[in-house]
């Protein structure tokens, strides 16, 4: 039965590591930054081992790199600079030379002229509006009118959300109108995603390596994003808990 | 660029998405955070080159998946969660390439675990163990322990994470957080009814 025993490792690895409370990065910064003005997460990070070292791990990376530094953080500071260029790829001159049109705009009296064209063609344009609307009543239906210009919204994950009692086998969320491809993440709760897929269907099956790693009384986030066929984003779910319920029989 | 705000630059980068526009706001992301990204790294590595290497790594993670960064976040946290990651992924592997790596024994010890087979004995006794933890180890005990044993993290990198200067560093206080629990183990299991250590949290 040794193989079954908790060892000492995997005991402080669960006491010590992230609960079904523990809040999110974004939540525990800002309680850094604001304080008392979420006093539920607040009152959890005073006991919780794991979102003390977060928030001491977040505050230690704002801190870096201000203030006084040792000789070898300056040495890899002064590394990093110096490969600046493999980070960033020069400018192509081309590209960032002022284009021609922005050069005719900038010259004092042609912006004017420029200007004053402007206000003319938009004057005419009024007329233009109300003459043809006038004479004649507008159509009803949706041929006339282009595709629905549709903003990122919000739309639910319908399974697995709170807490399961099975390991899902699969992700469903609402279908999106307009929506042509989802991406799906599955993260846990300090934001490290586990895995990622893309389907253009309104829900997808898990693999079994991916099961394997929802564990019991381990909170897990999904984040479902919905893309329309330009790739423009017109729906998110925003993050959303789900926890395998322990089992009584400890399977 | 100095007028700009971290996240009012990268709004600028996510516009000019695909052209050269956008390098000049990339930069003075860099410039700006440059010296923070390589100064935890070298928190971590306590080595000048790999922690030029690994902030190298991180800049270009975050200037690949830029276009990904949500607004009304806060560009600093997703720069953390990005260094985090990417250094805490870097320790774990090193960890496995380093047969050699146990610096502390991972001891089978009495912790009255030895029922504890099924999963729902295995979480109960998670949970007796944090109400100890709470109620033994100070404050740097605690983030000692988390770093080591959650994050994996190697004790030189746990000791200048925290600004440990004594000889030991983080050694130290994982010897003194282990006899506090095992004490205050003990302490609970002698006012407890010893039939199954662990259920009665």
């Amino acid at each position: 039965m040794l193989n079954n025993r908790a060892t000492e490792s995997e005991l402080f690895q669960n006491a010590f590591g992230p609960g079904v409370d523990c809040p999110t990065l974004e939540e525990l910064e800002s309680l850094a930054s604001r304080g008392n003005s979420q006093p539920h997460f607040a009152e959890h990070v005073k006991s919780c081992a794991y979102c003390q070292t977060e928030l001491h791990l977040l505050k230690s990376f704002e801190a870096a790199g201000s203030g006084e530094m040792s000789r070898e953080e300056i040495k890899a500071a002064a590394l990093l600079q110096k490969r600046s260029h493999e980070i960033l790829p020069p400018q192509d001159s081309d590209e960032a030379r002022e284009p021609w049109w922005k050069a005719w705009f900038s010259m004092r009296g042609m912006a004017q002229a420029s200007f004053a064209l402007a206000v003319l063609l938009a004057v005419a344009g009024v007329g233009l509006y109300y003459r043809t609307t006038i004479q004649s009543p507008s159509l009803n239906g949706s041929s006339q009118a282009g595709p629905e210009v549709l903003r990122s919204a919000a739309f639910a994950v319908i399974s697995p959300s709170g807490d399961v009692n099975q390991t899902p086998s699969e992700v469903r969320w609402e279908k999106v109108p307009n929506a042509a491809n989802y991406q799906v993440h599955l993260l846990e709760v300090d934001r490290n995603e586990l895995w990622k897929a893309e389907t253009k269907e309104d829900h997808i099956v898990l693999p079994p390596a991916v099961r394997s790693r929802i564990v019991p009384a381990k909170t897990l986030l999904l984040e479902i994003d919905a893309y329309d066929s330009s790739g423009s984003k017109v729906g998110e779910t925003g993050l959303v808990r789900f926890r395998l319920l322990q089992n009584r029989d400890g399977h | 660029m100095e007028q700009f705000t971290d996240e009012e630059l990268v709004e600028r980068c996510q516009a000019a998405e695909g052209s050269a526009a956008r390098e000049p706001f990339l930069d003075a992301l860099f410039q700006r955070h440059s010296a923070r990204v390589a100064s935890w790294c070298y928190h971590i590595t306590g080595d000048v080159n790999s922690a030029a290497d690994l902030a190298q790594e991180i800049f270009v993670k975050a200037f690949m998946g830029i276009h990904g960064f949500r607004r009304g976040s806060k560009f600093t946290t997703w720069l953390y969660s990005i260094s985090r990651n990417h250094c805490l992924d870097e320790l774990r592997s090193r960890k496995r390439r380093m047969e050699e790596y146990s610096e502390l024994p991972d001891d089978i010890q009495d912790w009255g675990l030895e029922s504890a087979d099924s999963a729902i004995e295995r979480y109960e006794s998670g949970e007796l163990m944090k109400k100890l933890i709470r109620e033994s180890l100070d404050e740097t005990e605690t983030k000692v322990m988390t770093l080591h044993y959650v994050h994996e993290m190697p004790l030189d990198s746990v000791s200048r994470m925290l600004g440990l200067t004594n000889d030991s560093g983080a050694k130290a206080y994982i010897v003194s957080a282990r006899r506090k629990l095992k004490r205050a183990h003990e302490l609970w299991k002698s006012h407890h009814k010893p039939t199954k250590a662990g259920t009665q949290c």
